[in-house]
């Protein structure tokens, strides 16, 4: 199925409503503050099991877009960011909205999330065959040093400490090896378990890190009351002069966001902030950006769409999420048996097409429903979370029940809830612990594999150049943190 | 921009520190765990050695993060500066970190009530449960989370088994 077939089969009944309800779901999830586009993809994951691996994919793939774009709505409205990748258009999108211009602030908002979106699809529709053809030259060394650095780059470059993000990644490495180990056949680490034979559930770690840990963290807030919202919307289509104005940073906020998307395991959040740092610095009225200024709109929430189609391209030619949310939706095509890696391109051709397709045509669903929408998608902030919460825990279990019937899952959904909630309260980032979860088989098997080719010799890490190239990177990106926080305290004076 | 406050600091140490004894408890965990593993006779490393050097990883980085700790070094990133500058503080509810410690324990109640009651009436009594100490307790409210509940245990139920997903 080639890309044309991929556009075709989204219109037709059942994936164009998976389209529909997905792109819904995912904006109405990440305009309401605490659960995110990660959680409602992980809670998607069991009820993809019935779907083919194509309709799974459009499913998850709209959510993924929807969750990314709706944290603007209430990030713009209310301060409230529905995302952590909308943060950083609170900045202007608020003040903006404040100052009598709320339909302004969202017009150019959503229209920047399109373009932004729609970019960053060409990138993905260009550049991924390229990137698979280069990737297929790749020996087991490459892929283990590849997975390596991938691991060292999120725990570098996602929020907080870099030591504690590779303390994450590697606990998730080291939840995914109890079972049956694929090289060997052995059981391994099941401590005389029945039940560990067949290892943790991806889903239900998934599930219990992404979801019951959001809803644990929800319950504190809820009795959080939101006031009410100005319901007009004036202003919120742009014109082709709006457009033109602000072209140059657009595009710019793109290229940021499709770059930083492509970097194995760094978010949204990450391009947004680096484009909208971009836009003050290059601007030559930076003092008017946190005042409701538009360029820092359209900057960030270009840069948070754009991200999108960039993290799906080291996804589906390398295995390798772009994102967290990637990483979820890289589990999901493991579900249905869908191996992410350069050989996707000939093995299953109908996921890409439709995986690319539904990038685009989610953007375009997205675009028309915020703009027709978006105070009515707002006022469900009203909603109180004591209704919604427990639902959510309810549809946890029948989610971890839907793979094995095994309420051995269920309690381990639990217990990594609790686990994911305890990490979250410590700073600790949950991307780099999902990517080591999914990561680490990957990472064993070719690792071995290579060991038994080179009989046990680790010497063709560093005498295989991309194999070198991509350990040095892992080392920079360990080493670079930790030295330039020991510069800063060297700088920084003793307190008296 | 700002970092983190003095008061924040001891709480996140003591976080630090007891995520670090955490992660080496695990690592030696797995250590113990795969000390008896046999190797293949074509398998260069065996199936302990993955997880073995993983947990020595483990370790090494969670005695760096405790020694930071007790050399008093903050574990916070320049990366959160920009967040703490921009996020919004709404301070006109109370946060109630006791529901968390709810949702904790009625979850466990819930998911060990299933195989004796069965999914339906135990999600029901769940969410009415849950739901009632989480709302503000007015009439209304009450009446919908109980309404929720009714529908949504019993509904989700059908729903689920309706698409063949095996539910106790």
């Amino acid at each position: 199925m080639d890309l044309v077939q991929g556009f075709l089969h989204l219109v037709t009944g059942g994936p164009l409503l998976l389209l529909l309800v997905g792109t819904f779901l995912g904006i109405v999830v990440g305009a309401l503050p605490g659960l995110t586009g990660g959680a409602l993809l992980a809670l998607s994951l069991p009820f993809t099991y019935r779907m083919s691996s194509v309709d799974g994919v459009i499913l998850m793939t709209s959510m993924y877009v929807g969750g990314i774009s709706g944290g603007l709505i209430t990030a713009t409205l209310m301060r409230i960011p529905g995302e952590p990748s909308a943060v950083v258009t609170t900045l202007d999108g608020f003040p903006m909205a404040r100052g009598g211009r709320p339909g302004r602030a969202l017009g150019l908002g959503i229209s920047a999330s399109l373009i932004g979106g729609a970019l960053s699809w060409v990138a993905l529709v260009t550049l991924a065959p390229a990137m698979a053809r280069l990737a297929l030259v790749f020996g087991p060394f490459e892929n283990f040093a590849l997975v390596l650095m991938a691991l060292v780059l999120i725990a570098a470059l996602s929020q907080g400490s870099v030591v504690k993000g590779l303390l994450s990644g590697l606990f998730g490495m080291l939840v995914s090896y109890p079972g049956i180990d694929e090289t060997s056949g052995q059981m391994r680490l099941t401590f005389g378990f029945e039940e560990m034979v067949g290892g943790f559930s991806y889903l239900a770690v998934i599930l219990g890190a992404f979801a019951i840990s959001q809803v644990l963290a929800d319950a504190m807030h809820a009795r959080q009351k939101f006031e009410r919202l100005d319901p007009s919307v004036k202003g919120i289509f742009l014109s082709p002069k709006d457009y033109l104005g602000q072209a140059f940073n657009i595009v710019r906020s793109s290229v940021i966001g499709v770059w930083i998307g492509i970097l194995p395991g760094v978010g949204a959040s990450i391009s947004s902030i680096v484009a909208y740092s971009v836009a003050k610095n290059m601007s030559k009225t930076p003092e008017k950006f946190g005042t409701g200024f538009e360029d820092g709109i359209v900057a960030a929430e270009t840069a948070n769409n754009a991200n999108t189609g960039g993290a799906l391209i080291p996804m589906i030619t390398l295995g390798i999420p772009g994102s967290p949310a990637a990483s979820i939706l890289l589990a999901g095509l493991l579900m249905h048996n869908v191996q992410p890696g350069p050989t996707l391109f000939t093995n299953s051709p109908e996921v890409v097409s439709a995986l690319m397709a539904t990038h685009l045509a989610s953007h375009i669903v997205m675009f028309a429903m915020m703009v027709a929408g978006c105070m009515m998608i707002a006022r469900l902030m009203y909603v109180q979370r004591a209704y919604v919460l427990p639902i959510i825990i309810v549809l946890c279990v029948i989610g971890a029940l839907a793979e094995n019937g095994r309420m051995f899952d269920v309690w381990t959904m639990i217990g990594f809830g609790v686990v994911g909630f305890l990490l979250e309260l410590a700073a600790v980032p949950l991307g780099p612990f999902v990517i080591g979860l999914i990561l680490a088989p990957l990472a064993e098997t070719q690792l071995r594999a290579g060991l038994m080719g080179s009989n046990g010799s680790l010497m063709p890490l560093v005498e295989r150049p991309v194999a070198l190239l991509f350990l040095l990177v892992s080392v920079l990106m360990f080493v670079w943190p930790l030295w330039r926080d020991f510069l800063r305290r060297r700088q920084t004076p003793l307190p008296a | 921009m700002s970092g983190p406050s003095v008061t924040e600091e001891p709480k996140s140490a003591r976080a630090d520190a007891l995520f670090a004894l955490a992660m080496m408890a695990v690592a030696l965990l797995t250590m113990w765990g795969v000390r008896n593993q046999p190797r293949a006779p074509y398998d260069p490393v065996g199936a302990a050695a993955v997880p073995f050097w993983t947990a020595v990883a483990v370790l090494a980085l969670a005695s760096v993060l405790l020694v930071r700790v007790l050399l008093k070094h903050s574990t916070r990133g320049a990366a959160m500066s920009l967040f703490t500058m921009s996020e919004a503080v709404d301070d006109s509810y109370a946060v109630v970190p006791r529901f968390s410690v709810y949702a904790v324990v009625l979850s466990l109640f819930y998911v060990a009530l299933i195989p004796l009651a069965g999914f339906a009436a135990a999600s029901v009594l769940f969410m009415l449960v849950f739901g009632a100490a989480l709302c503000d307790r007015t009439p209304r409210s009450l009446a919908i989370v109980a309404v929720v509940a009714l529908l949504g245990g019993v509904g989700l139920d059908y729903g689920f088994r309706a698409l063949l997903i095996d539910l106790p």
